[in-house]
């Protein structure tokens, strides 16, 4: 107790010294344990005396530690206490945080489903496949295909979607696509690893089976020559060894179907190949682009780039309506190109901060309604017993959705970056306003940004001191 | 002993009271916790005494003027 006492004088001069004098809320566990001390309450006089006044002595002088009476209801009211504060510890534990937990994924699950993937500007250059490159392929399309140039284009096939009953994997794949020769195979190989596995499977199931989606025999032909040339190959390959169950189609029927796709596929190739030389002496820059990459040529582009060409200049022909695609057109203009293409960016960029607050506003409002209807016994189960989440329609739950509207629409812009501690606060200031969950999250988010090297379990810790130190400090009277 | 005296006691009192209070309230909730899962952070009474003294100065200091 002599400890208690010390602390308690040293505490209490300094604060004499500035004219502070402290007694205790009538009425709580804290004056009821004073008062078991001093007897009646103290009548307060702003008269004060010195700090130098109060000694040990006099203090002493009460017989604190003595006083059977104070020791019995000091240790009934910290019984009292240790419950209450258990209790708010267990009940923010086990249900605001899970309910807060909740709400950050929900957040991120909503977004997710509102956002468009983030632009990303991008110049790519054509990439011959290296397969393409290989002499021994080259002879192989020139022999068995020479008119790749003519209009002798060979028909289409009767069949443009085939169900082979076999599936491609990752682990046959490779089998699939197979020519024969080991160097051939292992280029193949190594082209097939660098553009993707999934695209070479996607074109197989879109052409071959009926799982494919996204991909078909139209978009492959009008794609570009990997695209062809996965085909091609698949084409080759299904044609001289046809899957063992394949029995939706005579024989006659598979090989036509599969021989047209690989003789218009082997054509197509040709024509591109020679295509691209031409138009590689011809200095055509930009080969294509979309809303967010520009495809240029190989050889062209080393060329652009040697006399002074940049990307950015390239990526302003996205939004130059110009047209520009030659060489020497671009590199005459690229000092405009460029600034239109920074004018652009700047622009879009203020309408995708724009864009993006409103999102995570309405993401979040979503996300709220979500957690709550989710979560309703941990939400209002305390506040509502037996009511269930199917009927939301009571005057209480309606007056949340309102002020979730109104806390969501004020949130700061800034404040989605520390999506954890908003989601703390937006959950314990609309759903647990009148628990002790708000000062125990916000006192451990405290001791983990004042300490680096804290872990979890001492951050709570110091949480607890502080949220027990409130519960003590509301009993004082400061004056 | 004069009404003067008796209100700078009285400000002793309840200050060594809460702090008391706090102590009993603190080592009830973590003695538990200090004894399992913090072995490394050794809390005595003494300890947790000077630490809601501390704090609790601290909480009157910040708020005196509000």
């Amino acid at each position: 107790m002599s400890k208690i006492v010390n602390e308690a004088n040293r505490i209490a001069n300094e604060l004499a010294e500035s004219k502070v004098f402290i007694s205790a809320v009538p009425g709580t566990p804290l004056a009821d344990v004073c008062n078991s001390v001093l007897g009646a309450p103290i009548i307060y006089n702003k008269n004060t005396p010195s700090a130098v006044e109060l000694t040990q002595d006099r203090l002493d002088g009460y017989d604190v530690e003595n006083t059977p009476a104070r020791l019995t209801k000091l240790r009934e009211y910290a019984d009292v206490g240790i419950t209450a504060v258990n209790s708010h510890l267990k009940f923010t534990r086990n249900t605001v945080s899970p309910v807060i937990k909740a709400l950050i994924e929900n957040f991120e699950r909503v977004k997710a489903t509102h956002s468009e993937v983030a632009k990303e500007y991008k110049v790519v250059t054509d990439v011959v496949p290296e397969p393409l490159c290989d002499s021994v392929v080259l002879e192989y399309l020139e022999t068995k295909y020479p008119n790749g140039a003519s209009n002798n284009v060979p028909k289409r096939p009767s069949k443009t979607r085939l169900s082979l009953g076999q599936d491609v994997t990752v682990e046959n794949l490779f089998d699939l696509l197979k020519m024969g020769s080991e160097s051939v195979d292992s280029t193949i190989k190594t082209w097939i690893n660098r553009i993707g596995v999934d695209k070479a499977i996607a074109i197989y199931r879109g052409v071959f089976t009926e799982t494919g989606v996204s991909t078909n025999y139209e978009s492959v032909v009008n794609g570009g020559l990997d695209d062809l040339l996965i085909l091609h190959l698949f084409a080759n390959s299904l044609f001289d060894n046809p899957p063992p169950n394949t029995t939706k189609y005579s024989l006659v029927e598979y090989n036509e179907a599969v021989g047209d796709m690989r003789a218009i596929t082997g054509f197509k190739i040709n024509a591109l190949l020679q295509n691209k030389e031409t138009l590689t002496r011809s200095n055509l820059l930009v080969t294509g682009k979309d809303l967010n990459t520009v495809y240029v040529d190989k050889t062209v582009y080393a060329n652009y780039l040697e006399q002074g060409g940049t990307d950015v200049a390239l990526l302003g022909t996205i939004v130059s309506p110009k047209g520009y695609r030659f060489l020497n057109e671009i590199l005459e203009n690229k000092d405009r190109l460029a600034d239109d293409f920074i004018a652009f960016t700047k622009l879009s960029s203020v309408e995708e901060s724009l864009r993006n607050s409103e999102v995570n506003k309405a993401s979040m409002k979503e996300a709220l309604i979500s957690t709550i209807g989710a979560n309703w016994d941990k939400c209002y189960g305390h506040k509502y017993p037996g009511m269930t989440n199917t009927n939301f329609d009571i005057p209480e739950y309606k007056k949340q959705l309102e002020l979730i509207k109104i806390i969501v629409s004020d949130i700061p812009t800034n404040a989605f970056e520390q999506l954890p501690h908003l989601c703390t606060t937006l959950v314990c200031d609309i759903i647990y306003p009148d628990t002790g969950a708000k000062l125990i999250l916000a006192g451990i988010d405290r001791a983990v940004s004042k300490n680096n090297n804290i872990d979890l379990d001492q951050a709570a810790l110091i949480s607890t001191i502080e949220y027990i130190l409130e519960y003590v400090f509301d009993q004082l009277v400061i004056n | 002993m004069s009404e003067s005296n008796k209100v700078l006691d009285t400000s002793a009192i309840t200050i060594a009271n809460a702090i008391e209070l706090g102590t009993e309230i603190v080592m009830g909730i973590v003695g538990v916790q200090v004894g399992s899962q913090l072995d490394d952070v050794p809390m005595s009474k003494s300890t947790v005494t000077s630490i809601v003294g501390n704090r609790l100065h601290a909480l009157i200091n910040s708020r005196k003027l509000k």
